[in-house]
């Protein structure tokens, strides 16, 4: 089985070093669009859909393997192995940031950098760590998960979208972002809202760039100061934008700011 | 005739409509906020649900913060990226959080209002109340994953069943082939015995190795039947288009001598020509002529009859017909089952033959049964499917 087939494996831009986006909870490798406008005439950049979301092969989710973070984080190497030479700039995405994290613990030499947006080492309130949810808030968000797939198969997903302005990227959306396999999607939102990766941040070795949003409720700025005072080489940006995608709400601010740290260090 | 009356002229008075006041008390609620969700705008109706005064809200709140903390997550991660990617985003099931602390499912629909360079400005909110509809959703979804885990049990208990069957097919065979060696030295040194010492044997000792000679022959019928019974298996057909004439001839052929010695009448209909395992079906048509032949009235000639209708388009039924003892109606299922035997020693029979017949014929996607009268005669039918006709 092919790595490329099974990731949705998809290479723009050019550049000599190359940058990793990873897609976070949710959505797929649309999410990408204005940052890869923005670095394709810098940067090599391998897009890719995580195991079970976008056009990924939904035949190659097994559940034990993606039942913990780890199990992203190995395709994340093998993703890097295939495709760059030289050691990447990885963006992670929400959960991605810490699929990132566990994936450059374990094999350093392929990261150069770490980019972190609106990244959570554990979303549950914990004695004095705030996460910001609590187990009842997660079960809550598994209830809405089934309201809005119904449980149905995913051939039967409802279609979250109406009569969209713009038909071809409409097509796409319904096609892959819309339609995880429900089961999936409820397994991806226990491994994402139900990982703890707090005691793995110290053992990080690559420098990171930390982007949180002003206000966020997926990931609060307590947390963000906390992903700060416990990653070594840390670098904390706030953003002016608020909720929790600012690569898609704010883009030239979340641009600006991964550019300016690129360059900086 | 004069023209027709001009459009407005036929139409009945109506009332006016008030856009402001439809906008306030719509069925519906109205909202609208920033791209990040700061409230700008929301329907009377909207903050009634809520429980609050609208204009309070505006530019102080941000809409996710009136959802329930799940459904804030699923606004963040899936609502607000569809509709900033496609502009649009379709009956989205969220539950609003009332000040009072009821939660309101709901049901939202929304568009993005955006500037000529495409820069988002509003995103518009249709808001509508769904508690019911989610009631009867949480019955619907409830439901299938009942009939999903009925089905999983049932496929289970399936396989289950098609493994013990194998595993007793393959045992019958097993045990039946290797019964057949030790039974052959037997039958052969008992043989021997009799030939070369049978004359320093007492009558006593001749009538014990008669019996022992008796015994190992009714064995053999017995193994015999068992093998042929466990090998009837579907998987082990040898299907091909053969006339019934011939296979049936086969068996005639086979009973040569105990239709002679009976004198028994075996007449039959014209038979078709079917897609049958030729020897499993001349086994079949042997078993039951040669039962019908066993079991005749005493001092009555056996008289037997095939006969063979078309059922439908898919299927042919054929009846062995003969005037025997018959047998009591109360066991006209039982005697298909292994070892079921209605009389005694008085007629030699290892039981197993209508079990095989039973096992041949259902191997064939056919279905056999028995009526009879006791003391008129039986009848033994059996169909054979036809796929092939039209």
């Amino acid at each position: 089985m092919s790595i490329h087939l099974r990731n949705n494996i998809n290479i723009v831009g050019s550049g000599q070093k190359t940058m990793v986006l990873a897609h976070g909870y949710g959505c797929d490798q649309h999410m990408w669009r204005f940052v890869v406008a923005a670095f394709q005439d810098e940067f090599r950049i391998v897009l890719f859909d995580h195991v079970g979301a976008g056009k990924s092969d939904l035949t190659q989710y097994r559940p034990e393997k993606y039942s913990t973070l780890n199990g992203y984080a190995e395709d994340v190497i093998e993703i890097i192995e295939a495709t760059a030479a030289t050691p990447a700039i990885f963006v992670g995405h929400s959960v991605s940031s810490m699929i990132g994290l566990l994936a450059a613990i374990k094999r350093p030499e392929c990261f150069e950098r770490l980019i972190m947006i609106g990244p959570s080492p554990c979303y549950i309130n914990d004695g004095d760590y705030i996460g910001g949810f609590s187990h009842a808030d997660i079960s809550g968000l598994l209830e809405t998960l089934e309201s809005n797939y119904l449980g149905w198969s995913s051939a039967m997903a409802p279609v979250i979208m109406g009569n969209p302005d713009r038909p071809e990227l409409a097509m796409e959306l319904t096609e892959s972002f819309c339609r995880t396999d429900p089961e999936i999607a409820q397994n991806f939102a226990k491994v994402t809202f139900l990982s703890d990766n707090r005691a793995d941040l110290p053992l990080l070795r690559i420098p990171s760039l930390l982007l949180q949003c002003s206000e966020d409720v997926i990931a609060p700025p307590v947390v963000g100061d906390y992903l700060h005072r416990n990653l070594l080489e840390s670098e904390l940006v706030t953003l002016r934008a608020t909720g929790h995608c600012p690569h898609l709400s704010a883009p030239d601010e979340t641009i600006g700011a991964i550019r300016q740290y690129l360059h900086r260090t | 005739m004069s023209a027709a009356p001009s459009r407005d002229d036929r139409l009945p008075a109506m009332p006016e409509e008030n856009v402001e006041e439809l906008y306030e008390n719509a069925p519906c609620g109205f909202l609208s906020t920033t791209p990040d969700g700061r409230i700008v705008k929301m329907n009377r109706t909207l903050a009634k649900w809520i429980g609050s005064d609208g204009e309070g809200l505006v530019g102080r709140r941000r809409f996710p913060e009136l959802l329930t903390a799940g459904g804030r997550i699923f606004y963040e991660t899936h609502f607000v990226p569809l509709l900033q990617m496609s502009g649009v985003a379709n009956d989205v099931a969220l539950d609003l959080q009332c000040d009072d602390g009821r939660v309101m499912p709901v049901l939202m629909s929304a568009v993005q209002k955006r500037d000529e360079s495409g820069k988002a400005i509003l995103n518009r909110i249709t808001i509508s109340n769904a508690a019911e509809r989610r009631s009867y959703e949480r019955e619907l979804l409830a439901a299938k994953k009942r009939a999903e885990e009925i089905a999983a049990d049932l496929q289970r208990s399936n396989l289950a069943l098609v493994r013990t069957n194998e595993e007793l097919g393959q045992f019958a065979f097993a045990a039946s082939h290797d019964l057949q060696e030790p039974l052959r030295t037997m039958t052969v040194c008992s043989q021997l015995l009799a030939l070369k010492h049978g004359d320093q044997l007492d009558e006593e000792a001749k009538r014990i190795l008669g019996h022992i000679v008796d015994g190992s022959q009714r064995m053999k019928h017995l193994i015999s039947d068992l093998l042929s019974w466990s090998e009837a298996q579907e998987s082990s057909l040898r299907l091909r288009r053969n006339e019934l004439k011939v296979i049936l001839s086969a068996a005639l052929r086979n009973l040569g001598a105990t239709i002679e010695q009976s004198r028994a009448v075996v007449t039959h209909d014209e038979l078709p020509a079917l897609t049958t395992d030729a020897a499993r079906l001349a086994q079949v048509f042997q078993n039951l002529i040669g039962n019908a032949i066993k079991y005749a009235n005493p001092g009555t000639t056996p008289v037997i009859h095939i006969s063979s209708t078309r059922q439908g388009g898919s299927e042919w039924l054929f009846a062995v017909q003969d005037n025997g003892l018959g047998f009591d109606p109360e066991y006209a299922e039982s005697i298909f089952t292994m070892f079921k035997r209605l009389h005694g020693r008085e007629i030699a029979g290892t039981g197993i033959g209508l079990a095989i017949c039973k096992k041949i014929i259902e191997s064939h996607g056919g279905r056999i049964w028995a009526t009879s009268t006791p003391g008129v005669g039986s009848c033994f039918s059996f169909t054979i499917p036809d796929p092939d006709a039209e």
